[in-house]
């Protein structure tokens, strides 16, 4: 495969003097052809500005946008046929759905029997046909949404951007449409960037995915390996639910480094952050996800296991959770199906994850909403 | 394309607003008659306020006219818009567009009314002279003005505190009464100060008006000169143009210092401004209390409306016997001034439209780079553009007569003089309605026409424009009502030849030709009446929130 959008060392100030502010910093990327790509981060890290500079609605400071061969960098939005689907739908108030829909063909002067064609057909794969006479006001915000994924799509662009398309809609609806986006993109197989806030939404959706903190790219991965293994404390935890160890290094062997718990247990574990070269005794914190440790007495080989205390428990429907006291520092949180007979708060248990679970990271590092 | 507006509207405002106004600073410091020179600069017009009784007393009454009126307009405005806003009341639409009505009829037509009720051979004043036997108070001078002013001007505070009352957060009054605040305390403590700053800009647009006006002063003042009587005495009178602007300044210096005032007063206090409201205000329904609120606002409606009647009724009236009301009606007043004023009423129409469109057309680019594009400086445009604002309209006629009728550019007997003393005066309404309604649109509407592959011609014209076009409208349609009925500005600047329905008014008031008057009076407050309704049809908003802007 090839990539179909460079991007290269992108940086956006704004602000002048020094009052200046780095947006956007040093960000490379590169989107393969087809591909839903999603730049996931909190709010302020800079992925809708990253989006925009792509769209051309921001003018790049330094760096390089490149699509399909042709230099987007110093080129106006309208010039770049791509699509863009915005946060709060951006639907035309004073004209009628199927105007909505064919403002882009419109500006690119197609004919009429064209538009028509188009037009029906585009709101056919979204799902809306027969709304052409409506006004935006007049659909639920479901219908507006895929109204503006329409009105991206109908010109046949070959780029699609979408800037949290998603945020305006109630929960359940959101996962239907994620759903449907995904399938639509298929369908018209085009390449995408996706912008969301929302872990959940980028994991289920995305072909790939880069974490973006602080106007940086901190990771780039499929949704599996970015979970999985996440290369920074930070995006371990903004990626979902995780249990931080404090722990101290023995020895590194290669990529997997010895580290030993404040109880004595020592174990190998794989190393997170590819950088880092652990030495000894330096501080360690260990990550593993709720729902990788075990509750119970019954074990089996191959996996840590520490005795531990049920402080309490919370009941979330599809699971539930367990805070659990091994003597010292934080509690691990640990995800279990259903509740656990026999065990309740103050119940002394053990809790058991596999090795392979586990990623090391240097001590020093802190989740994103913990840092300075 | 930013660049090139912006330097447009820089040539515009540098030319027609700039130009006259620091010629009218410059001359007001230079002898009468006397050629521009740095040594012969003087402040012998501003020591007239204090060696010359004239000057002085002039300068008194405006103060005293325009702080009663504001005070009085509190007095009668604040209790209805807390009728309107909180007591359940029938017809509450109507009592508003009611109580815009006599902002929209050019107040000096209703001060002539209060002269057929109250003057020397009034209907009122008989009518107690008779069936009590006790002489009425002259309605000439102090007492007459403030009346004109407070029931002309008092729907400012109105309808400015009604908005606030209607849509400030209801929650923070019942929060108040949960932590267990009584009616009376909760009123003191939360909604007062909640709508205080809206109060006191009421106030303020009151004694802004009171101050500039120059109709109401004209005609009920007699002897009594206030400053922009003084103002036009000099000009007409002696055709001192420098003494004019001096006096002119010194109006425009406490306008200045009422703005200032305000805007410390809402700064100060960090008001928060109103947030969306998360659900409607609750309404008070005693039968008590519901009894007060409609006869109320009946009562004060009624008095305001009273100008508006009597013209109605004048203008139709053929002959007047020895009793209060007419004997026989007709339509000979309008017969006459059909014949008699129907260039004035063309001059009028031409005129208002004219300046109407050119202040659109400009406001409205100036809007759009102030708002949406990035240029540097582009604060100077929006204070210069401001700046008619604090000028009352005597003041915009004599800075403009100053510029134009002698100099670089001979504008003064031309219908182009009143036509850019219009647009220059009514710039800054256009200018921030079409501002207003440029910052509610989403700028992802005009980002998403650019990546759907629009240019910014196209983007614009399809949908930035059409997008501004009710705001724009609705600051048009005040514009166009308002220069219909200007007086101040075209006192000054009219000739002969451009004569206005509200000068040509004036006349038949000052001949004592009320039913010539009262009928060219009723004819311009229907064509004002007919654009206010339109702007409201086009917006679908009450005409009282048209007002709520300026």
């Amino acid at each position: 495969m090839t990539a179909a959008l460079i991007v290269e060392k992108l940086c956006k100030e704004f602000g002048g003097g020094a009052e200046r502010v780095a947006a956007v910093c040093d960000v490379s990327l590169e989107v393969q052809a087809g591909e839903l790509f999603t730049l996931l981060g909190p709010s302020g890290c800079g992925k809708t500005t990253t989006l925009r500079l792509i769209a051309g609605l921001e003018t790049a400071s330094n760096g390089r946008i490149v699509f399909d061969g042709q230099d987007f960098t110093r080129l106006p939005p309208f010039r770049r046929n791509l699509g863009m689907v915005f946060q709060s739908y951006a639907l035309y108030p004073h004209m009628r759905i199927f105007e909505n829909v064919a403002y882009g063909l419109r500006a690119r002067r197609a004919p009429e029997a064209e538009i028509r064609r188009r037009v029906t057909e585009v709101l056919e794969l979204v799902g809306l046909s027969g709304l052409e006479q409506r006004r935006p006001g007049q659909l639920s915000g479901g219908q507006q949404q895929r109204i503006a994924l329409a009105r991206a799509l109908v010109y046949g662009p070959r780029l699609l951007l979408l800037d949290e398309p998603l945020s305006n809609l109630d929960a359940k609806l959101r996962v239907y449409m994620r759903e449907e986006i995904r399938k639509i993109q298929q369908r018209a197989g085009i390449t995408t960037v996706y912008v969301t806030h929302d872990q959940e939404e980028a994991l289920s959706i995305s072909d790939r995915l880069a974490v973006m903190y602080q106007g940086q790219v901190v990771q780039v991965g499929t949704p599996a390996e970015v979970y999985e293994s996440p290369a920074t404390i930070g995006v371990a935890d903004f990626l979902g639910r995780a249990n931080f160890l404090d722990a101290r290094v023995v020895d590194a062997r290669g990529d997997r480094v010895r580290v030993r718990l404040p109880s004595g247990a020592g174990l190998e574990v794989g190393r997170g952050d590819s950088a880092w070269q652990p030495k000894a005794d330096e501080a360690a914190t260990l990550f593993v996800r709720p729902e990788r440790v075990r509750l119970g007495r019954e074990g089996n080989g191959g996996a840590v296991d520490l005795p531990c205390t049920v402080q309490r428990y919370t009941f979330l429907g599809g699971i539930v959770r367990y805070a659990l006291d091994i003597g010292g520092g934080r509690p691990v949180l640990a995800d279990a199906q259903r509740l656990l007979p026999g065990i309740h708060v103050g119940s002394s248990t053990r809790l058991r994850v596999d090795l392979g679970d586990f990623r090391a990271y240097p001590g020093a590092q802190r989740p994103w909403g913990e840092s300075a | 394309m930013a660049v090139v507006v912006l330097s447009l509207a820089g040539l515009i405002l540098l030319l027609f607003l700039v130009y006259p106004i620091s010629r009218i600073i410059l001359n007001s410091f230079l002898p009468t008659d006397a050629p521009f020179g740095w040594t012969s600069l003087t402040l012998e017009h501003f020591a007239r306020f204090a060696s010359s009784s004239l000057y002085r007393k002039a300068l008194v009454h405006s103060l005293t006219v325009s702080l009663a009126a504001s005070v009085l307009a509190l007095l009668i405005g604040l209790p209805m818009a807390f009728f309107v806003a909180r007591v359940k009341m029938p017809g509450k639409t109507v009592l508003l567009s009611l109580g815009t009505l006599p902002l929209v009829v050019p107040p000096f037509l209703g001060a002539y009314s209060w002269i057929l009720l109250l003057g020397r051979n009034g209907i009122l004043t008989n009518f107690v002279k008779q069936m009590l036997g006790v002489q009425l108070p002259s309605i000439y001078g102090v007492p007459g003005i403030i009346l004109a002013f407070t029931l002309g001007y008092f729907p400012y505070v109105f309808l400015l505190a009604y908005g606030a009352l209607s849509s400030a957060d209801p929650s923070l009054e019942e929060s108040a009464e949960i932590m267990g605040g009584s009616r009376w305390r909760i009123t003191r403590t939360v909604t007062l100060p909640l709508v205080t700053p809206a109060i006191a800009a009421g106030m303020v647009i009151v004694f802004m008006q009171s101050l500039g006006s120059f109709g109401v002063p004209a005609v009920l003042g007699g002897e009594y000169y206030v400053l922009t009587t003084l103002i036009y005495f000099q000009i007409v009178g002696h055709f001192d143009l420098n003494a004019a602007g001096a006096i002119a300044l010194v109006s425009v210096g406490f306008t200045a210092v009422s703005l200032y005032l305000l805007h410390h007063l809402t700064e100060r206090r960090g008001y928060v401004t109103v947030t969306a409201r998360t659900h409607a205000a609750r309404q008070l329904d005693g039968r008590g209390v519901r009894a007060l609120a409609t006869a109320y606002c009946v009562v004060v409606l009624g008095v305001a409306l009273i100008p508006q009647a009597i013209i109605l009724m004048t203008s139709f009236a053929e002959r007047w016997g020895t009793g209060a009301l007419p004997t026989a009606f007709s339509l000979g007043n309008y017969r006459r001034v059909f014949t008699a004023a129907w260039g004035p009423m063309q001059n009028s129409l031409f005129l208002a439209t004219v300046a109407t469109l050119a202040a659109a057309v400009l406001g409205t680019l100036m809007a759009y780079v102030a708002v949406r594009k990035a240029v540097r400086g582009r604060w100077v445009l929006d204070l210069t553009i401001t700046l008619p604002f604090i000028f009352p309209g005597i003041a915009v006629g004599v800075a403009i007569l100053s510029g134009f009728s002698s100099g670089i550019l001979v504008l003064s007997g031309t219908w182009l003089i009143l036509a850019v003393a219009y647009v220059i005066r009514r710039i800054p309404y256009i200018f921030r309605s079409a501002g207003a309604a440029l910052t509610q649109i989403d700028p992802a509407m005009e980002e998403a026409s650019a990546t759907c592959g629009a240019s910014w011609l196209r983007t614009s014209t399809r949908i930035t424009f059409p997008l501004m076009l009710p705001g724009v409208v609705a600051g048009a349609c005040i514009t166009f009502s308002t220069l219909l009925g200007e007086l101040s500005t075209t006192i000054i600047l009219y000739s002969a030849r451009w004569k206005t329905m509200t000068v040509a008014i004036y006349e038949y008031l000052i001949a004592d030709l009320l039913g010539p008057a009262s009928a060219l009076g009723t004819l311009l407050t229907v064509v004002v009446l007919a654009s206010m309704l339109l702007a409201n049809k086009l917006l679908g908003r009450t005409l009282g929130s048209l007002f709520r802007m300026v």
